[in-house]
């Protein structure tokens, strides 16, 4: 491959994981029409800027969680910046933090994004009675929580497949 | 795992911690100040939705159809069960429902020779266009829709969505071919309505549960759990007399608005295009017909 060609594809592969999560949080704003869960979808963004601020910090860096926080603001139609402001001290708390999460097994990570989803949670919560100046009740977020830590088994199999044709493909 | 560290752009991979922390700081006092110009200037964010939502609409339908596909065949299983149930009931209710068109066309007859009489200026004529909906909120405190209907069909910031239930809610953003809906449930909702038997005017305000809540009532008014709340056509962009729901729940103060439109359950939406009565536009007209 020429020079000029695999500087390309090496740009194609490193820019994965952002368009990755901006495709989940585009699928997590679409209307599906199931009454049993209602209008509460699961926090997509979230589980996509968790495994890869671990697994590959490199191709998440705090300039590309803004504005994927954003993209989940407008897609959503949410005050604009509250999920940015969030996702960046989650991401905040989770950098710091990875090398504890290198090597563990499934289940210990599960564990750790499920507080993680519980801090992300409380901060948007604060965040959101901080912007309307008065009380929300929680009720819907708990929900929430309890979705995405339902749908992180199949997402976490996802990314790691993409992260393993990542791997290969440098 | 063995990886080789690469970056998307050359300022993601900073030299240090130190750096790193910096980098994340000022990454989240900006998004703490556009938090804050969210708050301040809204007309550019709101632009900015639209043509987000804009953007990613017709997408949002091509994965949406085969979600609501399989939801539908889901539903139509479940509703092959009842059957038999459902086709008594609805004959019954078809009976009832001749009875009372056979009334409504007698009363409209009527109403319109009473207009004749009373020399009654017609109320500005209503269109309806009709829209899919692709996008449901996904954030926890936001209850909206979005519908692949924008500007090029007529769709305005302001404009009632119905189903054939009821109201469920109105415009807020408007791109070239999608719109933005809030509903009626949203914590931001507020909808001038009124009472339907006693005409007592209140305010609709939306509290993010299921059931949004009367406010600015007159103390005197009395309300009964069961009467019907309809859009009371102030403000100028809701035609009056749109049914929304009926009262659930009286408690004190407190009155809960059940909605008549399933919520949770919207596949298509109408959208009244009302032309909106203001002074100015009336003088305006006033002025065109005296020019000839």
């Amino acid at each position: 491959m020429s020079g000029v060609l695999r500087r390309l594809h090496e740009f194609a592969t490193n820019l994965t994981p952002f368009v990755v999560s901006l495709v989940l949080i585009m699928l997590g704003a679409i209307h599906i029409n199931v009454p049993a869960i209602g209008s509460v979808a699961p926090n997509l963004g979230l589980i996509a800027v968790f495994y890869w601020t671990i697994y590959r910090p490199d191709l998440m860096p705090a300039v590309a969680v803004l504005p994927l926080g954003l993209w989940q603001d407008l897609l959503n139609g949410e005050p604009v910046g509250l999920n940015g402001l969030t996702l960046l001290i989650v991401y905040g708390a989770i950098v710091f933090q990875r090398t504890f999460f290198r090597g563990k097994s499934f289940l210990v990570v599960w564990w750790a994004f499920g507080v993680t989803a519980a801090f992300a949670a409380l901060v948007y919560w604060l965040a959101v009675i901080g912007w309307h100046l008065r009380y929300v009740d929680p009720t819907p977020l708990g929900l929430q929580v309890v979705l995405t830590l339902t749908v992180f088994p199949f997402l976490y199999w996802l990314l790691s497949w993409v992260l393993r044709s990542i791997a290969r493909r440098n | 795992m063995k990886y080789r560290p690469a970056s998307i752009v050359r300022l993601a991979v900073p030299s240090g911690t130190l750096s790193q922390r910096v980098v994340l700081a000022t990454l989240i006092l900006a998004a703490f100040g556009i938090t804050l110009l969210g708050k301040a200037e809204t007309v550019l964010f709101e632009k900015l939705r639209a043509g987000v939502v804009d953007f990613v609409a017709p997408i949002m339908s091509v994965v949406a159809r085969p979600a609501a596909t399989v939801a539908d065949a889901i539903e139509g299983i479940n509703e092959l069960g009842r059957l038999r149930d459902e086709n008594a009931r609805l004959r019954a209710q078809n009976e009832r429902l001749l009875h009372w068109q056979a009334a409504g066309l007698s009363l409209s007859q009527e109403n319109d020779r009473l207009r004749q009489l009373m020399r009654f200026v017609p109320e500005p004529g209503v269109d309806h266009i009709g829209a899919r909906v692709v996008g449901d909120s996904g954030g926890v405190f936001v209850r909206s829709i979005v519908v692949v209907a924008g500007a090029r069909d007529g769709v305005a910031k302001g404009q009632a969505a119905m189903t054939g239930d009821g109201l469920i809610g109105r415009v807020v953003a408007v791109g070239n071919r999608s719109a933005r809906i809030l509903l009626i449930t949203d914590l931001n909702s507020r909808i001038p309505v009124m009472f339907e038997g006693t005409r007592e005017r209140a305010i609709l305000a939306g509290d993010n549960t299921a059931m949004p809540r009367i406010s600015f009532l007159r103390h005197t008014a009395r309300v009964d759990s069961g009467d019907r709340v309809v859009t009371s056509g102030h403000g100028g962009m809701l035609p009056p007399g749109l049914p929304i729901g009926i009262v659930s729940n009286v408690a004190g103060e407190a009155i809960q608005v059940r909605p008549l439109a399933e919520l949770d359950r919207l596949e298509f939406v109408r959208i009244v295009a009302y032309p909106e009565v203001t002074l100015g536009s009336a003088s305006a007209s006033a002025a065109g017909g005296t020019g000839h």
